[in-house]
This record gives C-alpha cells, structure tokens and sequence, in this order.
C-alpha cells in the first residue's frame, strides 16, 4: 500500500524547515547622505519642487510629481515643530509577539513642508488629537549618529 | 484605456481550500487540485489546449528563491509560456488578459496560491518591505500603517467606529454561507470593537487573518469562449496603479491607488455611473476600515457615506449593492498573492449562478477590486460582466 491513508498527529507530518538568509547593504544615496547627516546636526531637511510647490522630507534628488530634478536650491529647512495628522498605539512588536507597553506612533506634518514624517511619539498623559502641535526632539549631539532615530520622537508643544 | 479589440472570457474555474492550515498537502497539491477543476470545469485538456500560464506570488512568502521556476508542473504547463508577477492575483488577471488581447495566446490559465501557515515569520517579512533608511529604524510592526490610515480615515469621514465594526460583523456571517470560507463566525458589535488592539483604533478582530488556499481561472479568446462554454464571465473593464510607495508622500485619505484604477477600467467597460452598474461588489477588506475606504475610492459611494450605508444594511446579501457576500477577506481568511482571486472567484460564481445559499439573485454584473496589502499602494480593479 503506498499511500499513507492518515497522518494523525501533527507532528508526524514531514516538512523541511529553513531560514533564508539575506545580507547586504542598502546605500542611501546622494540626498540621503547629506539628509541624515543633517539630522546628525540636528537639522531636518527638505527638498522643496517649485513648479509642484511641493517640499519632500526626507530631502530627496527628484521630484516625484513632475519628475524634476531638485538642485542645490531646492533644500531648505523644515520643522522641526509640526502638527500631528493621526497616531496609534502599536500593541505588537515586528516578530508578531504582544508587546507589555504599547508604544505610539504619529504620523506628523512639518511646519514647511507637505510630505508627512511617521516617528515614535511620547506624549505622556497628554489627551492626543489630531491638528496637536508637535515638535522633534533630538538625541544629544554625541549620541547621534546620522539615522532616522537621531531624533529620539516627537512630542506636543507645552 | 481604451476597450481591447478582442473579447476575454473567463471559461474556468477552480479552487482549493480555504483553510487556515493545511499541513496535509503541498503547495504543489493545492495547485494540481484547483488546476485540474478549473481544466475540467472549462472542459478542456490542459496538455493539448494551454498556450500559456501567468501566475502571481512572492518568493519571501513561498520560502525559496526564483519560486516562478516552481509552477508550470502542477498547472499542466511544462514547456508552455510561463510569466509570473510579483503583485497581487488581480494583476495576473490583466496580464493573462493582454496576453490573449495581443493574440499570444488563445487559452491561458492563471494562478495564485497562499500557503501561508508555512511561513513562521509573515510579520517579520512584512515587516521587510518597510524602507531600510526611513523606516527600519522605528522597528516597528507594520500594522502601524493600518492604525494611522484608519485614525486618518474616521478623522477625515466622520465614520463612528460602531460602522467599521459592522463591516467585521456582515462579513463573517456571510462567510457562514461560504463553504471555502476559512473564518465564518456570528459576531456582535461589541466583540469587534472590544477584541485585543493590534494598532489602536484597529483591533485584532478587524485585521483579515491568512489562510492557505488556491484559485485558478482558464481565460479564453471570445470566439474560443463561445465554443467551449455558456456559463462564460466576460471581463469587460481592468485596471490597476500604485500610488507612492513612500510612507511620507502617498495618500493617506482615500486609497488613491484604487480611485485610479477604478477610472481606467471603468472607462474601459464604458461605465458612466458605478454606483448603479453593478449587481454585487467583492473588495479588499484586509482591515475593515478598508471595506469602507475602498467603496468610497470605487465611487460606489461619496467619502464618508460608506459606514452609515453599511450600518443601513445596504451591504448586506438582499441590500441594495451586496458587498463581499463570500464574506471578504475577514470572512475567508488573507491568501496574500491570491486575496485578489478570491474576491474574483466570488464574483464569478456569483454571475454563473453558483453561489448556492449566499447566491444574489440575477446577478449580471460584478466588480471586484483588491489591495495588495501591507504596506503597498497598489490596487487593481476588474468588471465582469454575463454579457460580452
């Protein structure tokens, strides 16, 4: 009889189990560069499309709308007050497993600029709504590094 | 888009599953199950009759890498063209269509498949898809996405969360009527809205949970359609877009990719007013604020005027444009790749008649429209019709 007519416990079924392994790096390119490290500084940057009158954060090369290439004079500083357009409280953590804090994260439009950033946000006790002013708080200037999380998170104006 | 100069059919169908595991067969087994009913339905003999095979998957979802190379056996499909995309099922569909359309082929088959309870770490894959610069760093869990655009969404509407909660509720009771339905369940309101949070507003009982499944279509040349069968479903209308990828510029209103790609198969079927052209409705609902939000880009409704129209049981089998009467996603279970195939393999039971209790009565016309997931922008639309 070559068929097998039931397997009756899970475990007996056969399966190859495997990980795929991916290394390799990712470079953030010429806006990139000089975005993050902008956040190092603890200024954030935005690359502004006059004929779209649009302005991108993170500052980017081109113009996603017209296709335009944005030069040296389309960057300019924005923030890093602005005002919150929605936030969750996330209750899991990447791997799927149920985190024992929450943690919030908002969805925040920078004072000048149009695209909207998504980062931690630490609002403690504070009743969260949107259109709340908010505002970046770095990390101290040692402990930057030139990354997303050189800004600790955003908190609403006092 | 204007209309293609030659008529496709749908002629075929098949499925295996839906189930939330499947430990018993392979990938491959599922696929030689729905294959071999989708040939037998359309009556053909896949080894003589198939010119072609489009298929839709991921290779982070199917656990080996270059996974196209992985179909044509079990399709009937050795040493015929073979083109898979990475996207959702419904762009398979339009793939397989031109195909036809550009006279390389006069019958293709086209597959998607989810096998998901093989894969241990969907979220941590999911979570792989986020920006490495921009994003990564949060470490965050993407459903983040689906918090804020549903926050965006009742802020912007207006929509009480009591309406997003029917959504949950309508579709998994229709789902009891769905005998391929992974998830069929008899829900109150309070059960939606009070079930554990996975990213505030969202709880875990408005999040689509995956499930393992296969669907698979035979498509035909009109002529060839005519000849094979009179239960053919005549797609009339395709279209789909993707908005910006980037969290910072895409839209986090109105699924702007789905407005898009609505338009251009609307133009195609030659559809003035959608909200009076179809007979029933089968969308994306992954997150239940979805449901809603995609009716409103579909134009089946104005923005804000999906929930109350949901609370009203305008939705409803019996309604005045029933929604996903298979019972969605929620009620089905998420097949990834192959969620858009399911919501079409609905429509077309639905138009053929088949759809045993949860049938609507004289269903002439369908429109099925899918996402594909988090944390794309990528939508498609499809109108059938039981007419050419």
């Amino acid at each position: 009889m070559p068929l097998k007519e039931r397997i009756p416990h899970l475990h007996e079924v056969r399966s190859w189990r495997g990980s795929i392994q991916l290394e390799g790096v990712y470079t953030v390119g010429v806006a990139g560069e000089r975005w993050l490290q902008g956040l190092q500084e603890g200024r954030i940057y935005g690359t502004r499309c006059l004929r779209c009158r649009y302005t991108y954060v993170p500052a980017r090369l081109f113009c996603e709308r017209c296709l335009g290439h944005l030069g040296e004079d389309a960057w300019i500083e924005v923030g890093p007050q602005g005002t919150l357009m929605a936030w969750t409280q996330v209750h899991v953590a990447p791997d799927g497993q149920r985190l024992s804090h929450p943690r919030c994260i908002g969805l925040v439009r920078l004072d000048r600029a149009d695209a909207l950033m998504v980062h931690e946000l630490q609002a403690e006790d504070r009743p969260l709504q949107v259109g709340l002013r908010v505002e970046a708080v770095f990390r101290s200037p040692a402990e930057r590094v030139g990354s997303l999380r050189d800004v600790a998170y955003f908190r609403p104006l006092p | 888009m204007r209309r293609w100069n030659t008529e496709v059919a749908i002629v075929g169908a098949g499925w295996s599953g839906f189930r939330s595991i499947s430990p018993d067969l392979s990938f491959r087994e599922m696929m030689f199950e729905a294959a071999t009913k989708a040939y037998s339905d359309a009556g053909i003999d896949p080894r003589r009759d198939l010119d072609g095979l489009v298929t839709a998957e991921e290779d982070f979802h199917e656990g080996v890498a270059i996974s196209d190379e992985y179909v044509p056996d079990q399709m009937g499909a050795v040493l015929k063209s073979v083109h898979t995309i990475a996207g959702d099922g419904l762009q398979a569909l339009a793939a397989g269509v031109m195909q036809i359309a550009a006279g390389a082929g006069r019958i293709v088959a086209v597959e998607s498949h989810s096998k998901a309870s093989n894969v241990l770490n969907l979220d941590q894959i999911t979570a792989l898809a986020l920006d490495p610069v921009y994003q990564r760093p949060l470490e965050a869990h993407p459903i983040f996405i689906a918090g804020l655009e549903f926050r965006r969404y009742l802020e912007v509407t207006g929509t009480p969360i009591e309406h997003v909660a029917r959504v949950v509720v309508k579709n998994r009771r229709n789902a009891l009527r769905n005998p391929r339905a992974a998830f069929p369940a008899d829900l109150t309101l309070e059960d939606v809205l009070h079930s554990e949070p996975l990213a505030e507003p969202l709880t875990r009982a408005m999040a689509a949970d995956p499930a393992d499944g296969c669907v698979v279509f035979v498509l035909a040349r009109g002529d060839v359609a005519r000849t094979l069968t009179d239960r053919a479903v005549w797609i009339r209308g395709l279209g789909w877009a993707t908005d910006s990828y980037t969290l910072e510029n895409r839209d986090w209103e109105g699924a702007r990719y789905l407005r898009q790609a609505a338009e251009r198969a609307y133009r195609q079927a030659g559809i003035q007013s959608p909200r009076r052209a179809f007979d029933l409705v089968e969308v994306d609902d992954t997150f239940a604020y979805k449901e809603l939000q995609h009716l409103e880009a579909l134009g089946l409704c104005r923005p804000g005027e999906a929930g109350r129209w949901t609370a009203e049981g305008a939705t409803e089998v019996g309604g005045e444009l029933p929604v996903n009467p298979s019972g969605g996603c929620l009620g089905e279970g998420h097949l990834l790749e192959a969620s858009g195939l399911a919501r079409l393999l609905e429509a077309v039971l639905q138009l053929r008649g088949e759809a045993g209790p949860r049938q609507v009565p004289n269903a002439r016309t369908a429109l099925v429209a899918s996402w594909r997931g988090l944390p794309t922008t990528t939508g498609a639309v499809a109108v059938l019709s039981r007419e050419p």
